[in-house]
């Protein structure tokens, strides 16, 4: 059982990643009933812009500050500036780029957000280039420690920590917050929160900006585990999609046990059975959707 | 036999033309296909940016035999349909050679059209032994100018064959597709035909591309093998070693990645001290490598000229090709005294040999594929730029089979 611990780890690991991720997607949806493929194209942006910064903050004041300083500036870089920068890019695509879509059936948001999508890559690709970018620099200041005879990194357990930080506060905020209740109350009629005088446009906004940051924050905390490279939103997409069949459209609850369901079967599949790493992901969301055509947790909305 | 020099040395580069007959007076149409986008643009772009230097550099001292130019044409290898292109360029646009193909998929299905619409071909990086072993058995137009994967899978079982006697248990990652296979395969049978003393305790194989290779790790770290074989290449190397050293894998375990060296250029950060690396062929910048003037002049050319450093080996495949072609074409003439035309090319590419860069390439009569010495070192993190310490060079006999046989048949009967 000991030699399962660190599977163990690199599941909850995937799952955090995949619950940021998805989350946002699924906020979105079942707020906005807009289906955004781009969205993971926010997560490859946030580990990109994550990594210049990194390295540009290690270039300029890596040799000034002591190590505890500089895992500080680390931080404030993945947690604050990061999401915060992607936000405003997000925003700036919302009021120009998916505003005119969301009145559209599905299959045009699809088709359109999937053109956006191309052409975040394509852009990533001309400011970053086609090499892998890489800052380890975050995860190494932590270092590892030892684990059934050998090394297990920090970084991944201090990324899943974090997330469930952020999926208590997400809870709350769903549960305890008038925006949050608004939020939910608007996801199953919007017409009938809008006549109480609440400017749901605004709402529309913040709650799309969660999401964005979410999945920038998501990239972030990847990042110093991974390299970057062209094709990672394409990849991370599929993935946002199967939270989101597989845990129910809208649902915070769905898109936490699917992820962790994700995570972990991917990544036990890698372990013992890597032949059927890329299936195992589709057989499980083929196995829900027989089961419970809405997902896990479909018909509860958030 | 005057004017009989090698193109690509110093002094006679773009010279020689005393063969007397008649040189073409349209520019000669080159067509080059790689992976401009991708993630195998890692290898694809250098390769493009040299193809163009040595292009430029040719026409400068006059073009080929010092009268022809060449007009080159870059073509991005990343389309859903590579026969379809490659078809529209040999027959509608009428190119005198392309050069071409990164993917081994790509070559495979693209030799036999070139056989079937006699175009002359040049496969410049493609590694996979199946080209010339079972895609084209017979080949007339089709060439491969590079080391095929046999230098780097042969070469690193003979590598643990000779000279690490204390290897008891072997494991391998290669990703999931042609090329990954293909090495392992070559490595494994290697291993067993020469009788090394080692037990082969996993091979895993991952999906390409591959950002997560925890479990993988994982599951290597459980079978702590003391001696890992790997093909990985670009991001998922980069991704592969990144995680590995997180969770120690490298702490007790010796991998050797038989085509990375370019990750040396692309994460420095992420490459630890004293791991094995082969260049894929013997194509490096740095350390024991600078060993004549043209690596020297290549090298600093291509500095030069794009502010960065030919660290992947695609950027060396593309001069061995380029000049290995305006080589044979000059040999013809200068033998013949006639412009050669595509059968006469063909017979002067026919056991060809010449200086590179990288050391002394040759097409063995009989054969359409050039044999290369496979070339390992440690990674040296010590200098400013990282190199390849204590480096091996194995004989290009001993990792390439001879032309009697295929691959298999010589791995099988070593």
């Amino acid at each position: 059982m000991a030699q399962q611990l660190p599977i163990l780890l690199n599941s909850l690991f995937r799952a955090s990643t995949l619950f940021l991720l998805g989350t946002g997607l699924s906020i979105i949806y079942g707020m906005l009933n807009f289906m955004n493929l781009a969205h993971a194209a926010f997560l490859a942006l946030g580990a990109y812009v994550s990594a210049s910064l990194i390295q540009g903050a290690s270039n300029a004041i890596g040799g000034t500050l002591g190590t505890a300083a500089m895992f500080v500036v680390f931080l404030v870089i993945l947690f604050v500036i990061v999401p915060g920068v992607i936000s405003v890019v997000g925003l700036g695509m919302e009021q120009t780029i998916f505003k005119p879509l969301y009145g559209l059936e599905d299959d045009y948001q699809l088709l359109a957000t999937f053109g956006v999508i191309l052409m975040m890559e394509d852009s990533m690709k001309f400011i970053w280039g086609g090499l892998p970018v890489t800052s380890s620099a975050p995860s190494n200041m932590l270092g590892g420690f030892n684990l059934v005879g050998n090394t297990y990194p920090y970084w991944p357990i201090f990324a899943v920590v974090v997330t469930m930080v952020i999926a208590t506060t997400l809870y709350y905020f769903f549960e305890e917050t008038r925006l949050g209740k608004i939020t939910l109350a608007m996801a199953e009629d919007e017409e009938v929160v809008s006549v109480t005088g609440i400017d749901t446009r605004s709402v529309h906004i913040k709650v799309y900006v969660i999401g964005v940051a979410l999945a920038a924050l998501g990239g972030a905390l990847y990042l110093p585990n991974a390299s970057i490279t062209t094709g990672l939103s394409l990849e991370f997409v599929i993935l946002a999609f199967a939270v989101l069949v597989i845990g129910g459209l809208g649902s915070l609850k769905g898109a936490i046990v699917a992820s962790l369901l994700i995570g972990f079967m991917q990544s036990f599949g890698s372990y013992y059975v890597p032949q059927l790493s890329l299936a195992i992901v589709f057989l499980l969301m083929a196995a829900v959707m027989l089961i419970k055509p809405t997902g896990l947790f479909g018909d509860i909305k958030a | 036999m005057a004017g009989c020099s090698n193109p690509a040395s110093d002094d006679s580069l773009g010279g020689g033309s005393d063969g007397g007959g008649e040189i073409p007076s349209e520019p000669l149409r080159m067509a080059c296909i790689g992976f401009t986008s991708g993630p195998a643009a890692v290898f694809g772009t250098p390769m493009m940016q040299a193809a163009r230097m040595i292009v430029d550099q040719i026409n400068e001292n006059g073009g080929i035999l010092g009268e022809r130019n060449i007009e080159m044409d870059e073509v991005d290898e990343n389309v859903s349909d590579v026969v379809q292109v490659y078809r529209r360029l040999a027959t509608q646009e009428d190119y005198d050679i392309i050069i071409g193909f990164i993917s081994s998929a790509n070559a495979l299905s693209v030799a036999p059209v070139a056989e079937e619409l006699s175009q002359p071909t040049i496969i410049w990086d493609t590694g996979t032994t199946e080209l010339f072993d079972s895609a084209v058995t017979d080949p007339k137009y089709t060439f491969r100018t590079s080391a095929s994967s046999s230098t780097d899978a042969v070469g690193a079982a003979r590598l643990l064959d000779n000279a690490l006697p204390d290897v008891q248990t072997v494991a391998g990652v290669n990703q999931d597709y042609a090329y990954g296979r293909n090495n392992w395969n070559l490595f494994e049978r290697a291993l067993q035909s020469l009788g090394t003393d080692v037990e082969i305790v996993d091979s895993r194989f991952t999906p390409f591309p591959n950002e997560d290779f925890s479990s993988t790790i994982s599951a290597l770290n459980d079978v702590n093998p003391d001696f890992i074989f790997s093909s990985l290449w670009g991001g998922d190397l980069v991704n592969f070693m990144t995680q590995a050293n997180d969770r120690g894998l490298f702490d007790d375990t010796l991998p050797c990645f038989s085509g990375g060296t370019h990750v040396f250029h692309d994460a420095p950060n992420e490459v630890p001290d004293g791991l094995i690396f082969g260049p894929r062929g013997p194509h490096f910048p740095y350390g024991t490598m600078e060993w004549n003037s043209l690596h020297q002049n290549f090298v600093q050319n291509f500095e030069s000229r794009y502010g960065d450093t030919p660290y992947a080996h695609g950027a060396w495949h593309a001069w061995t090709a380029l000049y290995g072609y305006v080589y044979s074409v000059e040999r013809a003439y200068n033998i013949s005294g006639e412009y050669p035309d595509d059968d006469a090319w063909v017979k002067s590419m026919e056991g060809i040999g010449f200086d590179t860069p990288s050391g002394f390439a040759n097409i063995p009569k009989g054969s359409h594929n050039a044999v290369e010495s496979a070339f390992w070192g440690y990674s040296d993190t010590s200098g400013e730029n990282l190199s390849l310490r204590d480096t091996v060079w194995i004989a290009k006999e001993e990792v390439n089979p001879p032309v009697n046989l295929t691959t298999g048949e010589w791995i099988d009967n070593f």
